[in-house]
């Protein structure tokens, strides 16, 4: 049966079918969001079952293996995690909740067809379908101080996304100009005879950068604060975790593509991996917005993650895949504390956090974990997957960029932990228990569960990586 | 050989001197073309610019954005039969897709895109009233 193979996007689809009738009706947001809820936890198990299907659809374009099949996995899981926290959506009002789960569903369902294309165009229209629905989702915010920052946010990151697609298809019709195909199989050994030529180097460099402004890696990473600013907390911690999983999918298949004869891409990606690392933590460290701040550590962290890329080696994607899994995990518990002490949906400034372990002590504690993983302090994910990456850059021989990398982990300690000491030590005025529903203290402890998890048994989770990257090279 | 070389040297310098009048030429022309009396001479600095009309009153009026609503259906229609061309041209071709198989496909790519007009009856984009805007 080869719609089964198909099960996971097509069950999206009718989802999304069933959302768009809602939509239209007179149905509020609670509907919805049982709808919702629904579609993405059957979504999950869907995933679960296919995970070890294999196949090829839409005349070669659609690749099903365990790659693909175990990032849908992770970003059905990660859809799961944001749509459970975000229970009362309090930063989009209540007519338009509808049009909102619509749209984070579709954004969802082009991260999903994403991991699977094998084509360029292909790719090109699922990363559209992702980036344009969450272009949508971030000015459905409720205008709060009258100042339309969403709106704001919203039209740079149209207008830095519109940029960003236009140098990628520029890159993309190089390729073709190149070699006469846009499928993977063919371009490779079709690119690896000319991998010394400028030309197709450009071309590559330039088929990534859409996946740059993905993972906001440093020429692309200009809507960051600004997005993660104006869009709802609910929003951003969606468009800060998820997708950057499948950017980094997509990234780790372009740079299958590259043979270590080209010197300048190596280089580039080191340059870039830099200059994300330094710019990031220096400008996260004099923030007091901790979306702002949580946005400009994530070019840092994408900047790590490049670290991976940069040994064109197996070992090497095992570990930015690896990463970026845990940098899912431990962002999506920095995201459900602020988004639960939000009372309006209103920002949150760090000092905002001062009591927070009087005021519910187990978000004081999923936060804690959170920032020490994300610092890369033992035994959290964080700080296995850096240890590693560092690593594996120094057995390829990049010594002086893993040195900036240590260097860099220094620097972000402090702002992380600034964040922890408020959170414990601040004292803020006596303000009211905060009060959490059963299932965000399940998916809290949930989370801090498997940040831990990832952290002291990395092993399953590498075997998993391992096993899914041998399938694309 | 060698002139083969020149002569395509010779094509790409004509090119790129076309382009350049493309950019430059305007420039000359509205050099030659362009009013000797200005805005500025004029002492009219202060007055608003209507393509070089004297202005017949101010910008700053209300008017209906009802036919904004009707202008984005129909550009959204504008580009299903955009669409609609490149599958014009491959349907009777039976090697590439089977006729069935076409003609569901582009049933379903058309149904889903007339979900928008669905979507915009629902919304009651299609009742012309005056729609009093309200800022939130």
């Amino acid at each position: 049966m080869k719609l089964m193979l198909f099960a996971p996007e097509l069950f999206l689809l009718f989802g999304a079918l069933a959302l768009f009738f809602l939509s239209t009706g007179k149905a509020g947001g609670k509907k919805a969001r049982a709808l919702t809820v629904s579609i993405a936890l059957v979504n999950v198990l869907i995933c679960f079952a296919s995970l070890r299907s294999e196949g090829l659809l839409f005349y070669d374009a659609y690749k099903i293996d365990f790659f693909s099949q175990v990032l849908k996995l992770f970003i059905s899981l990660g859809f799961s995690v944001v749509l459970l926290f975000s229970s009362e959506l309090k930063g989009v009002e209540d007519e338009v909740r509808a049009e909102y789960y619509l749209f984070l569903l579709l954004s969802t369902l082009g991260l999903i067809m994403m991991v699977s294309s094998v084509e360029l165009l292909t790719m090109f229209i699922a990363l559209e379908l992702s980036s344009y629905s969450l272009y949508l989702l971030v000015p459905m915010r409720t205008d709060r101080g009258g100042l339309r920052v969403q709106m704001e946010a919203a039209i740079k990151y149209i207008l830095f996304g519109v940029v960003a697609t236009g140098v990628m298809l520029f890159g993309m019709s190089y390729l073709f100009g190149l070699t006469g195909t846009t499928y993977f199989v063919e371009l490779l050994p079709k690119l690896q005879m000319m991998m010394g030529s400028p030309v197709a180097l450009i071309a590559i460099a330039m088929v990534m950068g859409g996946f740059f402004f993905k993972l906001a890696v440093f020429p692309f990473h200009f809507w960051v604060p600004d997005v993660y600013q104006g869009a709802s907390n609910e929003t951003t911690a969606f468009i800060a975790s998820v997708p950057k999983v499948a950017a980094v999918a997509m990234l780790i298949r372009i740079t299958a593509l590259v043979t270590p004869e080209a010197q300048a891409i190596v280089n580039m990606l080191i340059v870039l991996s830099v200059c994300s690392m330094l710019y990031g933590n220096l400008v996260a460290l004099v923030q007091t917005d901790i979306k702002r701040m949580l946005g400009f550590s994530g070019i840092a962290h994408a900047g790590y993650v490049l670290l991976g890329l940069v040994t064109l080696q197996e070992a090497g994607y095992v570990t930015a895949f690896y990463y970026i899994v845990g940098y899912l995990v431990m962002n999506l518990a920095g995201f459900l504390v602020i988004c639960k002490v939000s009372q309006q949906g209103e920002n949150l400034a760090i000092a905002d956090l001062a009591g927070l372990h009087r005021r519910s002590p187990l978000l004081a504690l999923t936060l804690a974990v959170s920032m020490f993983a994300m610092a890369g302090i033992p035994p959290f994910v964080g700080f296995m997957g850096k240890f590693m990456l560092l690593t594996g850059a120094y057995k390829a021989g990049h010594l002086a960029l893993v040195i900036i990398a240590a260097i860099n982990t220094a620097i972000s300690i402090y702002y992380y932990l600034s964040v922890v000491r408020v959170t414990y030590a601040g004292n803020g005025e006596e303000q009211p228990l905060l009060q959490v529903d059963g299932m965000t203290k399940a998916v809290s402890v949930a989370l801090v569960l498997v940040i831990i998890a990832l952290g002291v048994v990395p092993n399953q989770l590498l075997q998993v990586a391992t096993s899914a990257i041998r399938t694309i090279l | 050989m060698e002139q083969q070389a020149t002569v395509d040297l010779l094509y790409v310098a004509a090119f790129f001197l076309g382009g350049l009048g493309f950019a430059i030429g305007p420039f000359v022309i509205a050099k030659l073309l362009a009013a000797r009396s200005t805005r500025n001479t004029q002492q009219k600095t202060e007055q608003l610019i209507e393509c070089g009309m004297v202005p017949i009153g101010d910008a700053w009026i209300r008017f209906g954005i009802v036919y904004y609503l009707y202008a984005l259906m129909f550009v959204a229609f504008a580009v299903d039969i955009l669409f609609l061309f490149p599958v014009a041209l491959v349907y009777k071709s039976q090697t590439l897709v089977g006729a069935l198989y076409a003609f569901v496909e582009i049933l379903i790519f058309v149904g889903i895109l007339s979900l928008i007009i669905i979507y915009a009856w629902k919304k009651g984009v299609f009742k012309w009233e005056r729609k009093i805007y309200n800022p939130r």
